[in-house]
């Protein structure tokens, strides 16, 4: 599923959050949202999975025009904020159920994936335990886990690395995420941390004041930046002195 | 270390306007003109409770033409206060949601302690209002004098000490007491008044009237505020003896904080460790036999039990008797997944029905009962009874679940349902279902109350049965109106003024027409007003698809509007 914005703005009490945003993010891609705080990262992933509406231009899926009723399109995304919303009194596993089962995703063969996904994130011998008493890391992961076994075509992450996962939680997610990209789902992050989203995405967003920056592969960033092992670095110091 | 420094605010302030003035992007941000904010509970749900509280003082002398009713309703009103603000203190001090955060700072105990007692005082403040408006009402009625009015500032300001005072005597010496449970009943008792106010309104007020002095001078809120009575009639003078015991009981505020204070030791709450959630039918293999250990399921046996998809299954499932059979069978396996994601331990219609009936049936027995011993009495137990038996039965009926539960996102809060993507349409078809099956019982439980409440008040039970099924009909037509309220409280529908403008005037234009075919089928007796109350139910109807058109193309966020 390709995903474009179309000249999207989008302000809060009169302060833009996005400003004419246009981007067209292809399928098989994992892209990296990468801005200072408040600079519309978390607004454009919301504009995305339609919890807000732009005040301007619009957000396509597939080419087709996004609305809240096109449930067609909204089954083929999944939205992990940071801080999942799951049932604390159910188990991992019965919360797991219930977004399989919300994104159509229950059928033959999705016992075996949660069961190996519960492996790969070290969740097994917590999948019945209530999710009220895990903490924030295992809770983000029991969401991941959730997302991952009902594979959607869009995969919308805010802060998955500052969750609160253990390094080997990060590292299942990156392994899987690019699993995923591979059988062509698009996986959109957002970050904070430069070396992550340097080393862990096909493409990078930088965002800042709700305009986009730059968005393109690293190797591109790579040849218009002069610190070539720093790109990132580089471009937000760029920023910081534009601003100044 | 202080909690909070004004000279340190200043500095910050002054620090800070500096730093704009200096640099140039920040303050170009600054000079950004920005749409007025407003919100509009903050700035009405306040004043409207006092202005309740004015207009309930004012109803009261109106109806009666005696002074003194007024003055016993505004005393009957503090009276529930004094407990709602000792609940209020204890939850302060002990269970408040910003203790968490205060524990983890390098404050001691005692600053927490005057924090949030100054937090207490700031929130009771308001009350003052109440006093005012009551005390200003009365005196506008009985055309108290110029200078005479100079002595209801202070009056005002003593009786809200005292309700203070109150409050902080009861947390400290009563902390046990089930506050909510007592302010609940004051809360639900005026609603009944209001609610039923043709059939409760006379004998509340005759029997307020009745025992008006007497109210004000032996509730101790009274005591205070009585002061007006001598301002007014000479009668009344000894009542100014009764400032003596409201100035101990003053005296005894400072005690109660010092006993309050004594041993605070707020803390960071550890939750104990807890068990597997295992099916029943699943055997469990702790891993530790010790017997106050949580149950631990092997990993082997969970991987087991997944791979055997039971844990598809809700692990207590709600027993599903006939109307639970129904709703599943005219469901759609869209509609199942939604009412596993609402009702994750299932929705169960028969077991709560059982209670609401049981409630009934006991609130009605008693009633009964005491009425042949004495009337009035037994008209408000049952009056009682009825109340509390349609808010369970309404609480049932418009059920949603964890549909419309609010999430932390960003910074914001979001409703669940938002969250995972799923549509106005398939909800509010699937919630009305939920309704649409329990009618039945929703019927029989209406149309009961009605025949008890024409069994005491010597109504036909015809009218009875009529009533009845119009309250029926209205509790449809309401269910459309709770959905909509239900999405539109985890929107910012209302947030500019455009948006308001076009929604509150849909919402006004729809509950006008709404209340104008609800009163009319309710009302008229003629037998065409019985197409009023099906009109009515499509009304609600057409309001709620209205709405859900705005929500489907994209008019406003799902999210309330995030503070800049």
């Amino acid at each position: 599923m390709n995903i474009e914005f179309r000249e999207v703005s989008k302000s809060y009490n009169g302060v833009p959050a996005l400003d004419g945003v246009s981007l067209r993010i292809d399928p098989g891609q994992i892209v990296s949202l990468l801005g200072p705080n408040g600079a519309g990262k978390t607004t454009l992933l919301r504009c995305v999975a339609g919890i807000a509406a732009p005040d301007k231009g619009a957000v396509y899926l597939d080419g087709q025009r996004f609305r809240r009723d096109r449930m067609d399109l909204r089954r083929r995304m999944h939205f992990l904020p940071d801080f999942p919303f799951l049932f604390p009194d159910q188990s991992v596993a019965r919360n797991v159920a219930i977004v399989l089962r919300l994104f159509e995703a229950d059928g033959d063969g999705a016992e075996h994936r949660v069961v190996a996904l519960l492996r790969d994130f070290d969740m097994l011998p917590l999948a019945l335990r209530p999710i009220g008493s895990l903490s924030r890391g295992q809770t983000y992961k029991a969401g991941l886990i959730a997302m991952m076994a009902a594979d959607p075509e869009v995969w919308l992450l805010d802060e998955p690395l500052a969750s609160g996962m253990d390094p080997h939680g990060i590292d299942a997610f990156k392994r899987h995420a690019r699993d995923a990209a591979t059988r062509g789902r698009t996986i959109l992050y957002s970050t904070q941390l430069l070396d992550v989203a340097e080393r862990f995405s096909d493409r990078v967003c930088v965002i800042d004041t709700g305009e986009i920056r730059a968005f393109d592969t690293l190797d591109t960033l790579r040849e218009r930046a002069g610190d070539k092992d720093h790109v990132l670095e580089e471009l937000f110091r760029h920023l910081r002195e534009s601003q100044a | 270390m202080k909690l909070h420094s004004p000279d340190f605010e200043k500095k910050l302030r002054r620090g800070i306007k500096e730093a704009v003035r200096s640099s140039p992007a920040p303050r170009k941000k600054r000079g950004r003109k920005r749409p007025r904010q407003y919100n509009l509970e903050r700035l009405l749900g306040r004043p409207l409770i006092a202005a309740a509280v004015g207009g309930a003082v004012w109803h009261a002398v109106d109806v009666t033409g005696h002074p003194p009713t007024g003055l016993a309703v505004m005393t009957l009103w503090a009276f529930g206060w004094i407990f709602l603000r000792a609940q209020g203190l204890l939850t302060t001090l002990f269970s408040a949601n910003d203790l968490f955060a205060l524990v983890l700072l390098p404050i001691a105990d005692l600053e927490v302690f005057r924090w949030q007692v100054s937090k207490f005082c700031r929130a009771s403040l308001m009350s003052l209002a109440d006093l005012v408006l009551g005390l200003g009402v009365l005196a506008l009625y009985v055309g108290l004098p110029g200078v005479k009015w100079l002595a209801l500032a202070p009056i005002a300001v003593l009786a809200w000490a005292l309700m203070l005072a109150w409050s902080m005597l009861l947390a400290a010496r009563c902390p046990g007491l089930p506050y909510s449970l007592i302010s609940s009943a004051f809360v639900l008792a005026g609603a009944a008044v209001v609610v039923l106010n043709q059939s409760l309104g006379p004998p509340v007020m005759a029997f307020i009237d009745r025992h008006a002095v007497a109210l004000s001078l032996v509730l101790p809120p009274g005591w205070v505020s009585s002061q007006f009575l001598v301002l007014t009639d000479p009668r009344y003078r000894p009542a100014i003896w009764l400032l003596v015991p409201a100035c101990l009981v003053l005296l005894t505020a400072r005690d109660s904080l010092v006993r309050l204070q004594s041993g605070y030791r707020p803390t960071e709450a550890i939750d104990d460790a807890v068990s597997d959630v295992v099916p029943d039918e699943e055997p469990s293999a702790p891993i530790d036999a010790a017997p106050d250990t949580p149950l631990r399921v092997e990993p082997a046996a969970i991987e087991e039990l997944i791979l055997s998809r039971r844990f598809f299954a809700p692990v207590s499932p709600a027993r599903r008797d006939w109307f639970e059979e129904r709703l599943h069978r005219w469901s759609t396996a869209r509609e199942k997944a939604l009412a596993d994601f609402a009702f994750p331990d299932g929705f169960a219609i028969v077991a709560p029905w059982a209670r609401i009936f049981r409630s009934l049936a006991i609130g009605i027995a008693v009633a009964f009962l005491l009425s042949t011993l004495v009337p009035s009495v037994g008209a408000w137990m049952l009056g009682l009874a009825l109340v509390v038996v349609c808010l369970q039965a309404f609480g049932q009926f418009f059920a949603n679940g964890t549909a419309f539960e609010e999430m932390s996102f960003g910074g914001v809060k979001v409703h669940a349902y938002a969250a995972y993507g799923i549509g106005f349409r398939e909800l509010t078809h699937f919630l009305v279902k939920c309704s649409l099956v329990q009618l039945p019982l929703v019927v029989v439980c209406l149309t009961g109350c009605s025949l008890a409440a024409a069994r005491l008040t010597q109504w036909p039970a015809a009218t009875a049965l009529r009533l009845g099924l119009k309250a029926s009909a209205f509790a449809l037509a309401l269910r459309f109106l709770v959905l909509v309220i239900s999405f539109s409280s985890g929107t910012n529908d209302t947030a500019s003024i455009r948006r308001a403008a076009a929604v509150l005037g849909l919402a006004l234009l729809s509950g006008g027409a709404f209340l104008a075919l609800a009163g009319a089928a309710w009302y008229v007796t003629h037998p065409v007003a019985w197409l009023f109350g099906p009109l009515a139910v499509l009304e609600a109807y057409l309001f709620l698809r209205v709405y859900g058109a705005l929500y489907n193309r994209m008019r406003f966020d799902l999210m309330p509007v995030p503070r800049p």
